[in-house]
């Protein structure tokens, strides 16, 4: 499928100059705290995320350092559950979900060709809800932390089994990340459906605003689900009410519908951003367009839908009637249709393209070919028969870190990589980087491949310990090596990043040679992004004015002359 | 007393009315498929299929063993019948009248009157309003949702067949804005019709998720139906509702699919010819230069 089809030329962009109307902010630490500028709401998200991103990985060596050996005491079985609770939570809620609402932040109006997002001051205060949700959590820490798992199932999350405050900040969590995400995604579909640059229909939108456009209706739909569910768990748990207790009336099936009706969407929330970051990626370093841009960006709205339609198969063991359960597992394997779509879409884009083999491709086909195992099992455990006999196992966690390490976490890896010289300037070390993959590639597989041998062998999850006659030590021991492994490859990326700040060689306006519009302004963007704004032909403005500058290399190049054009037409 | 016998495989219905209805359409199809073959330089065989497909897809619901089992016994019968005359009848039935069937086949006298700009073409506009005809189907889906209303279907023939007249019909007002089948109205991308998509799927959906998840039969003519086939009055109202979940989710799912990527082609085009046009007069400019 072509990605001009129906464009008969290339024309040259013409370039709207538009007066800039932006306001000075202060400068140094003030000018953080009451940004409204969505480059510096971005690059705030993304530093928080990756400090929760820390946070969490240190509580997963954690556990990992507990389980290298059979009985081991390390650490007792109540600290080992909030551990559990705290790792869970911090990377679904303060790590993956916000680190994207950083990318998008930082790309999307750059990517669109507009000067900010639709409503700044909204960008700016969905920032430090998150942040304030992320401190309430993380205080918890310091008196009694939450120990009911990520999602809190009750009757284990209410007053009689959890009696503490811990549960309550993991509710408030949810309440202040959940509603800046809602304005998030409001300011975000806002922003792509009314200030694309002139030229930029719906079919010129870059792979990556469709991700994230596509991941901002998700959650306006998904999130209302568990914010509801959260609220009655709050008035269960202090105001008498009944929704989850059986001994009232009430019913913990609820909980498990509610969350899961916000939970299986939110696997998508974290991974779609993901998807539209590696479509970026591969053609660019591919040096080829993108194979099948309608046929990606359609997927991805498909993959939206069903995931909303999937979510019991979270609850297979739950009493359910098996015509139901058939429904759910037929529902749940058709998204490997359009994730089937996307996969092929990507080997095909580097299908005899002249590859660059840079870091964020390392990154891009680690995530290609991790996550496509990821999604094998995935398929595994949509059969319910299948997903009886490894529920609540170790094969299930193996699965869910193929799908959200592998994908989510090696997709932000090149993303980072990708745009780390236009946020900053400079360029990220590559040899670092590559270190960083391989180290965190090998890692990976040592860490989680080896899981889904101790799951199919019975090992339960959320287990703080096992017994030595069990023979799960060497595997487990292995499996915590390869987490540290993997710990040395994020380090080496922190350090990396570190480093480059200041060291790095400096990056100039493109320096992939990129497709999208964000590679036509400075490195970095200047706070009204873009003094002259595109007339997008198609899907790569960029490669047209590249192509248009080289045309017209004799004499004045294109952007004076079409600078000039502007100038007199005003 | 003797039970009752189920209708088994064999028992295929031949009601005059239904089948003559089914041989007329065929023949005004033909005649207009023979006539669109003439002028359009395209493979029509797409809309060909299409259409017999829709047709089968009808007479599947009406005369085959699924309408007496849907009549008497089984819920989950009488839910496919219905899917099959409000959803995929009909959409295969506008796929087949698309353009340039439609426009190319029908005489020049009677495209006078039926087109949209001819004396009943106007007359009947609004029913080419898409949200008007998501709401009627809406609405229609719901009503006979109504137990009440349902049982009384299932029990009288007239009121039956008026209940199958007005899902097809609705089905067909439906699809016909989903498809946009007409060649004046595909040069806009109209993204109104994912829109339409969207609430007519909600509106099943209040449907099928009840079904396939109350713990209680709601039909009382099918909880008190003799049981056959081994199916007891619940599992049958959860068969029907978790498959007409299912088949709403494939219907949509690739309803969507081909409506989004259509939308896409038709604003590329439209982007283009909005781009020759503008610089249509420099370049009248530059070759007087």
């Amino acid at each position: 499928m072509s990605v001009h089809a129906g464009t008969a030329r290339r024309a040259a962009p013409e370039i709207l100059l538009r007066p800039r109307r932006v306001a000075e902010e202060p400068s140094g630490w003030l000018g953080w705290l009451t940004t409204t500028d969505h480059k510096r709401i971005g690059i705030l998200y993304i530093t928080t995320s990756i400090v929760f991103f820390l946070l969490g990985g240190v509580e997963a060596l954690l556990m990992r350092t507990q389980l290298a050996t059979p009985d081991n005491s390390l650490i007792a079985p109540q600290a080992y559950n909030q551990i559990l609770t705290m790792h869970g939570t911090t990377m679904v809620f303060l790590f993956v979900v916000p680190i994207w609402a950083g990318f998008a932040n930082y790309l999307v109006p750059l990517q669109i060709g507009a000067r900010d997002m639709a409503f700044p001051r909204l960008n700016a205060l969905s920032y430090w809800l998150f942040l304030f949700g992320g401190v309430v959590f993380y205080v918890s820490m310091f008196f009694a932390p939450p120990e009911a798992g990520w999602f809190s199932y009750t009757p284990l999350s209410n007053r009689v089994y959890s009696p503490t405050g811990g549960q309550d900040a993991w509710i408030f969590l949810i309440h202040l990340t959940g509603i800046a995400s809602i304005l998030g995604a409001i300011n975000l579909v806002v922003t792509i459906a009314n200030m694309r640059a002139p030229g930029m229909g719906w079919g010129r939108l870059p792979l990556f605003c469709w991700s994230a456009f596509t991941q901002a209706i998700m959650l306006i739909v998904a999130l209302p689900a568990i914010a509801a569910a959260v609220t009655m768990l709050l008035t269960d748990r202090h105001f008498g009410t009944c929704y989850f207790d059986p001994t009232c009336g009430g019913s913990p099936l609820l909980w498990q519908h509610l969350f899961w009706f916000f939970g299986h969407p939110e696997v998508y929330i974290m991974i779609l951003p993901g998807f539209g970051v590696i479509s970026e990626v591969l053609p660019v370093f591919a040096r080829k367009p993108i194979f099948g841009y309608k046929a990606i960006a359609a997927s991805t709205i498909g993959i939206a839908f069903l995931s909303m339609l999937v979510w019991a198969h979270h609850m297979f063991t739950a009493p359910i009637a098996t015509v139901v359960l058939a429904f759910f597992m037929l529902s749940s394997m058709t998204i490997a249709i359009p994730t089937g779509v996307k996969v092929l879409n990507w080997v095909a884009t580097l299908w005899r393209g002249s590859i660059n083999f840079k870091t964020p491709l390392y990154f891009a086909c680690g995530f290609l070919v991790l996550f496509t195992l990821g999604g094998i099992t995935g398929v595994m455990l949509a059969i319910f028969p299948i997903d009886w006999q490894v529920h609540g196992s170790y094969f299930v966690v193996a699965h869910f870190h193929f799908v959200l390490v592998a994908g989510a976490v090696s997709a932000i890896m090149a993303g980072l990589y990708y745009w780390f010289p236009k946020m900053t300037g400079r360029m990220l070390s590559e040899r670092l980087g590559k270190a960083s993959f391989w180290f965190q590639f090998v890692g990976f597989v040592m860490t989680f491949l080896i899981q889904h041998a101790l799951g199919l062998s019975g090992m339960p999850r959320r287990v703080y310990t096992y017994s030595a006659s069990s023979g799960w030590g060497t595997d487990n021991l292995i499996s915590t090596i390869g987490s540290y492994i993997l710990a040395i490859g994020v380090l080496l990326t922190v350090l990396n990043v570190v480093l480059s700040l200041k060291n790095g060689r400096r990056a100039g306006n493109d320096p992939w040679k990129g497709n999208t519009l964000e590679w036509f302004t400075p490195s970095p963007p200047p706070p009204h992004n873009f003094d002259v704004i595109p007339v997008v032909r198609s899907v790569e403005p960029m490669r047209d004015i590249r192509a248009d500058l080289r045309r017209e290399r004799v004499g004045t190049t294109a952007l004076q002359s079409a600078t000039a054009r502007g100038a007199d037409a005003r | 007393m003797l039970a009752e016998p189920t209708p088994g495989w064999g028992s295929w219905g031949a009601h005059p009315l239904t089948i003559g209805w089914l041989v007329l359409v065929t023949v005004v199809y033909i005649r207009c498929y023979r006539r669109a073959g003439r002028y359009s330089s395209r493979s029509l065989t797409p809309h060909l299929v299409a259409f017999f497909l829709g047709l089968i897809a009808v007479a599947v619901a009406l005369l085959s063993p699924l309408d007496p089992v849907g009549d008497r016994w089984l819920l989950s019968a009488h839910v496919l019948q219905h899917v099959l005359l409000a959803d995929i009848a009909p959409a295969l039935i506008v796929l087949g009248w698309r353009a340039p069937v439609l426009p190319l086949g029908l005489s020049p006298r009677i495209l006078r009157v039926v087109a949209p700009g001819g004396q009943l073409g106007r007359r009947l506009a609004w029913l080419r309003n898409g949200w008007l005809a998501a709401t009627i189907w809406a609405a229609v889906q719901l009503a006979w949702g109504v137990p009440v209303l349902f049982d009384a279907a299932a029990a009288s023939a007239p009121l039956h067949v008026f209940e199958h007249l007005t899902l097809l019909g609705s089905g067909l007002l439906l699809w016909w804005a989903v498809i946009d089948p007409l060649p004046g109205e595909r040069r806009r991308p109209a993204w109104s019709r994912l829109g339409y998509l969207g609430l007519s799927r909600a509106a099943a959906a209040a449907i099928c998720l009840p079904l396939t998840w109350l713990g209680s039969a709601l039909y009382p003519r099918y909880a008190e139906a003799p049981r056959a086939y081994g199916i007891s009055a619940l599992r049958d109202q959860q068969i029907a509702g978790a498959s007409m979940c299912l088949i709403e989710l494939l219907v949509f799912g690739v309803a969507f699919m081909v409506v989004f990527l259509d939308l896409l082609s038709r604003e590329e085009r439209a982007t283009a010819v909005a781009e020759r046009a503008a610089s249509a007069p420099l370049r009248k400019v530059a070759s007087s230069d």
